[in-house]
């Protein structure tokens, strides 16, 4: 669990905005992903959260290289993934792979399952029919799909068996990372179960490392072994799954956290919630020094001055968070 | 191999595997619209019309029952007979014959025509689209200014420059029908490729011109052929216009488009000259245009009912 597989540097995002007529006034950045570090070892999944818009979309995606970062490296078993161009970055995407939230939108209304399968295959590989047939098949097999799904169209199935698809196509290349975004937020809860255990077999199984994006604490608890939390493009804390949730340390998470409900109803009605009031802030228009100030309970003037950086909490746990710095300070 | 494996699996997801109707392929999108296309009445009627008509056209050689130059001055504009369906022209040819074979030209024309203008267009607009940014802004651009020359005087040259010649009439009708086409491929394109199934090939490092041929084109073929039925009488008609010009289909050849304009100037003694080819044209325009009414319907899945 040592080897580092894929790493991202302060990694930032930024979306030009258009504003005023004929681009005359100042432009603006929409600040989606801002310095982001994360790293990611071999067989490890990696959990995401945060609320809608916080950027961990754009992270997932400016790491697979669909949007352009703006700053920063990632790099890929020590190769750096954003210098590539043309053919080699073609090539070099076989190492990574993506599952898209909307199964009814990732798979082409106008292709077979078996055409959806074999398109990566034939963009990298010079296969025979009875080679490529038996891989198709195998990545079917590994989904739990019959062999005559082959021949049917994406329409022809439900949403979990798209996912299914989805699945089995970014499996097919066997590649060694994984960026799942919000694969099961589109699913009814009881797909999203069947989803999660697929995922976390396959991975198991593969040993594959995995950057698991979702909304969902309940999900990202499950199936992750270290959890990111994000808010406005920055990572706030970063952690071990069960040391994360037992004592969350960063304000905002210790929100998220006591948002859970607890399905033991004895329990769920001595849950203590943490109420984040007001709304999240433009990420047009960040507000100084740290991000979550204008919502946090425990701000004070420094944090409306001065951004705090990602520290050191504990083995393994980072935290953004001057109070949290001081707690652990005066320890 | 796969039984072993899916008895292993449990879900409500495979139990609805076997629900589906259909056990041996898949109905594609493409079947499915045409069954939608044959619930509309109309649009049946109107492709069965077309299709009755590309038969004659291409039959016609052997079914026309005189020769389309054969004159008989005797029979100056003569009314329809049992010898004669349609009548006789101004020079005595037997008018259902040079209708038939007026329609082979108009038809060939008309198809081919369309086909060269979809050949451009969908090209060109889906690599416009596809690429974006500068490469889009140049070449919308040229599209523009080709749109803002007159289409006749591009004939014109072309028909002056390379000769007049049936085929190059194809050419030069096409390659002034494929700027609106460019134009509606890059604007379906540019909505495609923000999809996922889009992102999702360029992540697994599909090849651009893969992504362009196998999964833009495709999903953008519906407003295509819709447009093409409506370009096919388009052309028809410039076809009509060209000739009468005098730099489309050279006498004795005819096409609709003459045959309406000799029909014109006798059509004060005799006006039957005038109604048969018109009637043909005006029908053909009217089954092209429900037909792809019906095709638009039948392949847009909002609209689909069922």
């Amino acid at each position: 669990m040592s080897t580092t597989v894929l790493s991202v540097q302060n990694l930032k995002v930024h979306y030009p905005v258009r504003k005023g007529f004929l681009n005359f006034s100042e432009r603006k950045f929409l600040k989606a992903v801002d310095g982001v570090t994360i790293e990611l070892a071999k067989g490890e999944t990696l959990g995401l959260v945060g609320e809608s818009g916080c950027g961990k979309s754009s992270l997932g995606r400016a790491i697979i290289r669909l949007n352009k970062p703006t700053a920063g490296h990632v790099q890929i078993n020590g190769v750096d993934f954003l210098a590539l161009k043309g053919e080699k970055l073609r090539r070099a995407r076989t190492d990574i792979q993506m599952i898209f939230q909307d199964p009814y939108g990732s798979l082409d209304p106008r292709m077979t399952v078996h055409e959806i399968l074999s398109e990566p295959l034939q963009a990298h590989l010079k296969l025979s029919r009875k080679e490529m047939d038996l891989r198709i098949r195998q990545a079917l097999a590994r989904v739990s799909l019959r062999d005559r799904a082959l021949k049917k169209y994406p329409h022809e199935f439900s949403g979990g068996q798209r996912q299914r698809i989805a699945i089995a196509r970014a499996l097919v290349l066997e590649p060694k990372i994984l960026i799942a975004d919000e694969p099961v937020s589109s699913l009814d809860v009881s797909v999203q179960a069947e989803i999660l255990n697929l995922l976390k077999e396959i991975k198991d199984d593969l040993g594959l490392s995995m950057i698991f994006i979702a909304h969902n604490l309940s999900v990202v608890k499950y199936i992750s072994d270290r959890i990111a939390v994000m808010y406005l493009g920055k990572i706030v804390e970063i952690g071990d799954r069960q040391s994360l949730y037992q004592s969350p340390q960063h304000p905002y998470t210790q929100a998220l956290v006591s948002a859970v409900p607890i399905p033991d109803p004895k329990l769920e009605r001595t849950r203590q919630r943490i109420a984040v009031t007001g709304e999240l802030p433009s990420p047009m228009n960040p507000p100084k020094g740290c991000a979550f100030n204008t919502r946090c309970p425990l701000a004070v003037d420094r944090c409306r001055e001065q951004a705090p950086a990602l520290e050191t909490f504990s083995d393994g746990r980072w935290v953004s968070c001057f109070e949290v710095e001081k707690k652990k300070a005066a320890n | 191999m796969s039984n072993t494996l899916t008895t292993t699996m449990t879900g409500t997801d495979l139990s609805m595997d076997t629900n589906l109707k259909d056990e041996t392929g898949g109905v594609s999108l493409w079947k499915d619209a045409f069954r939608r296309l044959l619930k509309n009445k109309m649009a049946v009627i109107g492709g069965t019309f077309l299709l009755l008509e590309i038969l004659l056209a291409i039959a016609t050689p052997w079914i026309a029952p005189y020769d389309f130059e054969a004159q008989n001055l005797e029979l100056w504009v003569e009314a329809p007979s049992a010898l004669h369906w349609f009548g006789t022209d101004t020079l005595g040819r037997d008018l259902f014959t040079r209708v038939l074979y007026g329609g082979r030209i108009s038809l060939m024309v008309g198809i081919l025509a369309s086909l060269v203008s979809v050949a451009i267009g969908v090209t060109y607009g889906a690599i416009s689209g596809y690429l974006g940014g500068r490469v889009d802004s140049l070449m919308m651009r040229i599209v523009d200014v080709l749109y803002a020359l007159p289409f006749i005087f591009l004939v014109i040259i072309l028909m002056v420059y390379f000769g007049r010649n049936i085929y190059l009439l194809f050419v030069a009708l096409g390659m002034t029908q494929w700027l609106t086409m460019a134009r509606i491929v890059r604007g379906q394109v540019i909505s495609l490729k923000e999809k996922e199934f889009v992102q999702a090939a360029t992540s697994m490092g599909v090849r651009k011109s893969t992504i362009i041929f196998k999964h833009l084109i495709p999903n953008c073929l519906g407003p295509v052929i819709v447009f093409m039925t409506l370009t096919v009488p388009t052309v028809i008609l410039e076809e009509a216009f060209l000739s009468f010009l005098g730099l489309g289909v050279q006498a004795p050849m005819a096409s609709w488009g003459t045959l309406i304009s000799n029909g014109v100037e006798v059509m004060e003694i005799r006006s039957t000259v005038l109604l048969f080819p018109a009637m043909a044209l005006g029908l053909t325009l009217f089954s092209l245009n429900f037909l792809g009414d019906g095709l638009r319907d039948a392949l847009d899945p909002k609209g689909a009912k069922d």
